[in-house]
């Protein structure tokens, strides 16, 4: 009866709280209960009480408390992360349940009261708490002590207790001799005119917000696991159990999360291996692929001066578009897939209705070819890069916003969210632009000779073809770190792009001058398949945003070759020669 | 062939193709102006940039037998001069592997 009365009255005192909060005032009153009533007719008393004959006859058949382990790991670590899983779960009784048949805690009651303490912002009861706990023998006291500290003067900032904040800024924080960097941008914050303001600048969500919650977690990390139990460990360990067996599956093409019922493996003979179209219509060599938003088409850009646009449901052209004054480089779909925008060797670019197939508008102010173009996320501007040096802003009138000046531009990419444009040129150098003020973020050497540039849907990445290197790198855009290599096509001379492909862009494809289609895993690197068809150098791949199973790809051979799974092959049943018709 | 990107050369004389103006190669990479191409005065260069090779061919020029292949502006195609695969006369060996632009083809580009 303690034990309901004390979980009930704890969770209804903080009704308006995260789940985590509440799980930890449940706990604490479970631990207290439980510290009280060890032995087993407390235990028995309890079962009793719940009115629940099956579980009490299940108490009493389980006892004497098993005590060996489980199939190889530790009983009392699996039991206490079950236990925790169970609260998170929102099982509660379960979770009592299990504390009375195994003896195990899920938390000591300091543990608890130290949680407890952080999340209601009881800063001296907290920092007393810490140093109960068993903490972390390499760990630095004075840090953790600032992370608190640090949290305290920002909630007195927060209610605009100057006096106390700066009193916690002196006599709390300076003596911890931390970071003095840090402790100039915690003064400074000082001068912020309000919560809001703060927030902002501090880059953190206020008292109210998840920062205590954070807190509690960077504060964990110093504590000893066993002590503390991580948060929500089961999760994350059924987590790392499918991101295991993703990266194991070779032909992975899913953003379904895995059953747990059994091991994962997606069946190869369901991965776009088998070509179930070639498109025979352009006259030249085929430099370009995008398909538009919306799945529905596919854009061709060719050395025949043509762009044509392909149904892809029926792979039957339905424009296409011959007023190009020389050969097509580059083709965009605009974000709403009304328009195509062009660029072309002989110093144009060119915006046309992708509908009617109509030109609506002529760029003639390149001095060189221009090479590459991309639309901004709103489609009320564009890019083009060109030979001539210029990297430049248009409107959708054809009036110039901005201009970069100084670097051949080879290829550009604007990032989905609009807040960056990458750029790479003919000094192997890569250019990050922000695209909303304009100014340079950063530029580096890649120190090999690059071709191609594609940003992923979430903006965080970056695919570079590296020409001298022979591989394709995979690039965090904000950190500049280089996260993957994908080996094995072969370039030299020409320009080879590459994509991001799979149901959840798990995928790299790229194409290469032995007239093959490389397609690895994007996490690891494996090449999964090199996939023969072409009988030229294949220039750019591209993949069906709306369905995982479709991607196509050009090459020298003047033929797109459309990929998909075996079995739609054979019920289409109108490609007979996979070896090329060319 | 697959769409290639131009090599750009940076220095003060730049010989370009007369026709697209894409750089072939410059004035500090001539080893002799002494030849003569089908269209008047040609230059021995060291090495060319943005040019396409044909395939080989034997050729009776004045100087002996030699092994050559038609090079081409990798932009236009025209055919610009062409490159020694191999020289039979041992006093015209120095010629392997170098180039031929014919001057009548270049124009000074900046």
């Amino acid at each position: 009866m303690r034990q309901e009365n004390g979980n009930t009255s704890s969770q209804s005192a903080i009704p308006n709280t995260i789940g985590a909060f509440r799980n930890g005032a449940t706990r604490n009153g479970v631990s207290k209960a439980n510290g009280n009533s060890t032995d087993s007719s407390g235990r028995n008393g309890f079962v009793k009480q719940e009115g629940d004959s099956a579980a009490s006859s299940f108490a009493m058949l389980s006892s004497p408390v098993p005590t060996s382990d489980y199939f190889g790991h530790d009983r009392e670590e699996v039991t206490r992360i079950l236990m925790q899983s169970l609260w998170d779960l929102g099982y509660s009784r379960a979770a009592m349940q299990l504390e009375e048949d195994s003896e195990y805690t899920l938390e000591a009651p300091e543990v608890s009261h130290f949680r407890q303490a952080v999340l209601k912002g009881e800063w001296n009861k907290a920092e007393k708490l810490l140093f109960s706990l068993d903490i972390d023998k390499d760990a630095d006291t004075n840090a953790l002590l600032f992370y608190m500290r640090q949290q305290k003067f920002l909630e007195l900032l927060e209610v605009k207790d100057i006096t106390k904040a700066l009193s916690v800024l002196r006599t709390e924080l300076t003596p911890l001799n931390q970071n003095e960097d840090k402790l100039h941008s915690l003064a400074s914050l000082m001068m912020c005119v309000g919560p809001e303001d703060l927030r902002k600048n501090a880059g953190w969500d206020g008292a109210e917000g998840l920062s205590r919650q954070q807190l509690l977690s960077e504060l964990s990390k110093s504590i000893t696991p066993s002590t503390m139990i991580p948060e929500h460990r089961l999760a994350s360990l059924l987590h790392q159990v499918k991101q295991a067996q993703i990266s194991k599956c070779l032909y992975h093409n899913t953003a379904n999360s895995p059953s747990l019922y059994s091991d994962h493996s997606c069946p190869r003979d369901q991965f776009p291996l088998a070509t179930i179209e070639i498109l025979t219509d352009h006259s030249d060599e085929v430099w370009f692929l995008q398909f538009s938003h919306d799945g529905t088409r596919l854009a061709s850009a060719s050395q025949d001066s043509s762009v044509i646009v392909w149904d892809t449901q029926t792979w039957e052209p339905i424009h296409t578009l011959r007023e190009h004054p020389s050969a097509v480089t580059y083709v965009q779909w605009s974000p709403d897939d009304l328009k195509l925008l062009t660029a072309t060797a002989e110093k144009k670019a060119m915006i046309w209705d992708s509908h009617s197939g109509q030109c609506i508008l002529t760029i003639d102010a390149h001095k060189m070819r221009v090479i590459c173009c991309a639309w901004a996320p709103d489609g009320q501007s564009f890019v083009t890069g060109s030979d001539d040096k210029d990297l430049i802003v248009w409107n959708l009138q054809g009036i110039e916003l901005y201009k970069w000046s100084g670097s051949r531009i080879y290829d550009l990419a604007i990032t989905a969210d609009g807040k960056r444009l990458v750029a790479i040129d003919a000094e192997k150098m890569v250019h990050v632009y922000n695209f909303i003020t304009r100014e340079l973020e950063y530029e580096c050497n890649l120190g090999s000779d690059i071709t191609s540039v594609a940003v992923s849907r979430d903006s965080k990445y970056m695919i570079i073809n590296m020409a001298a290197a022979q591989e394709v790198h995979l690039y965090d855009i904000e950190t500049t770190s280089l996260i993957q290599r994908y080996v094995g096509q072969k370039q030299k001379e020409f320009v080879i792009r590459s994509c991001f492909g799979g149901a959840d862009e798990n995928l790299v494809l790229s194409g290469s001058e032995d007239s093959l289609v490389y397609v690895w895993q994007r996490e690891n690197g494996n090449l999964v398949e090199k996939l023969p068809g072409h009988s030229g150098t294949v220039n750019c791949v591209a993949w069906n945003p709306k369905d995982p199973h479709v991607f196509a790809s050009a090459g020298d051979d003047r033929l797109i070759r459309i990929w998909s799974k075996a079995s739609q092959s054979q019920s289409k049943g109108k490609v007979k020669d996979t070896d090329g018709v060319f | 062939m697959g769409l290639a990107y131009n090599t750009y050369l940076d220095c003060q004389r730049i010989y370009g193709c007369k026709y697209c103006k894409t750089h072939l190669s410059n004035v500090e990479d001539i080893m002799s102006r002494n030849f003569r191409g089908q269209h008047g005065k040609a230059y021995l260069f060291s090495q060319v940039v943005n040019i396409r090779e044909s395939e080989p061919m034997e050729r009776n020029m004045t100087t002996g037998k030699h092994i050559v292949r038609d090079i081409k502006c990798k932009q236009c195609k025209k055919i610009v001069g062409w490159k020694y695969d191999k020289a039979y006369e041992d006093n015209e060996k120095y010629k392997e592997g170098k180039f031929i632009l014919e001057a009548e083809l270049l124009v000074i580009v900046n």
